[in-house]
């Protein structure tokens, strides 16, 4: 059974980051790169540090380690709840024009513009145009973008990391060394 | 914690630099009049709630001109909602485009 965990930590380490790269699943557009990467390099780390403190891992009692693993099971799927949430906030498809990247929060002409369009930022690519919105969005200040895709980046891959500890541990408890 | 500063620094560049978002022009926008020889302008529905007097106003308007000239015309625009206004011989007639890529765009008046 430990090794199966093992295997499961493993995987989820190291294969979200190469899913990610390549096929952009859950990622803003154009970001498939940055995000795959870093879950990518944020799942090894998470191996490494399971593999560096595995004696002291060893000698955690088992009541107390289920715990650790509920918890982090609990903590992945609210931050894949949040993320979700997010996402929605932050990515917005229209069938017809397109997808626009919004930031977390608006202010200046792009607020004024969802505001008009009943507060929807769907209404506000399909009243405008998607052009017109992306425009808009350029005219915030770029920290804003940034601030929204470090926020995104930081809860994506604590999705992948907190799932990659949760199986890393219950392998490891089982007292098999990585 | 110099590092870890550097590493909050690179990170924020990175997220600045690879946002971004393409707004390529839509090939192919025919403005049409009868009778042709109408000047058209390019008003964008945002600029047009933020002023509506600027389809009266020469001076704000051509700053929306159509550079390719006098209807029949065809030009590139964005991908957005614009209020077109065609100007013959002083007389002003207006209507609206959607311009999406993949589809036809076209504006047509009919001076009477």
């Amino acid at each position: 059974m430990n090794k199966v965990f093992l295997a499961l930590a493993g995987v989820v380490g190291s294969i979200p980051g190469i899913a990610v790269w390549q096929s952009g699943l859950g990622t803003p557009p154009n970001m498939n790169l940055l995000f795959g990467g870093v879950v990518q390099a944020f799942g090894a780390i998470s191996l490494l540090l399971l593999w560096v403190n595995r004696a002291k891992l060893k000698l955690i009692p088992k009541p107390k380690m289920t715990k650790i693993v509920v918890y982090l099971i609990v903590t992945c799927f609210a931050l894949l709840s949040i993320y979700l949430w997010l996402f929605g906030l932050t990515v917005v498809q229209h069938e017809v024009r397109g997808t626009t990247y919004y930031p977390l929060w608006t202010s200046g002409e792009i607020a004024t513009m969802i505001e008009s369009a009943d507060n929807s930022r769907y209404y506000a690519i399909e009243k405008y145009g998607i052009d017109a919105v992306k425009e808009a969005i350029h005219k915030m200040p770029a920290a804003v973008i940034a601030i929204t895709t470090i926020f995104l980046l930081f809860i994506y891959q604590a999705i992948f990391s907190t799932l990659t500890l949760a199986f890393g541990v219950l392998g490891i408890q089982e007292k098999l060394s990585l | 914690m110099k590092k870890f500063k550097f590493a909050i620094i690179t990170l924020f560049s990175i997220c600045c630099i690879v946002y971004v978002s393409s707004c390529a022009m839509v090939d192919g926008v025919q403005l049409l009049s009868e009778p042709p020889g109408a000047m058209v302008y390019l008003v964008p529905l945002y600029q047009f709630e933020k002023d509506t007097s600027i389809v009266s106003d020469d001076a704000k308007l051509a700053e929306f001109q159509v550079p390719e000239g006098l209807t029949p015309v065809i030009t590139r625009a964005l991908e957005k909602r614009y209020v077109v206004v065609f100007d013959l011989n002083g007389k002003k007639l207006t209507t609206r485009i959607d311009i999406i890529q993949g589809q036809m765009n076209q504006a047509k008046v009919v001076f009477k």
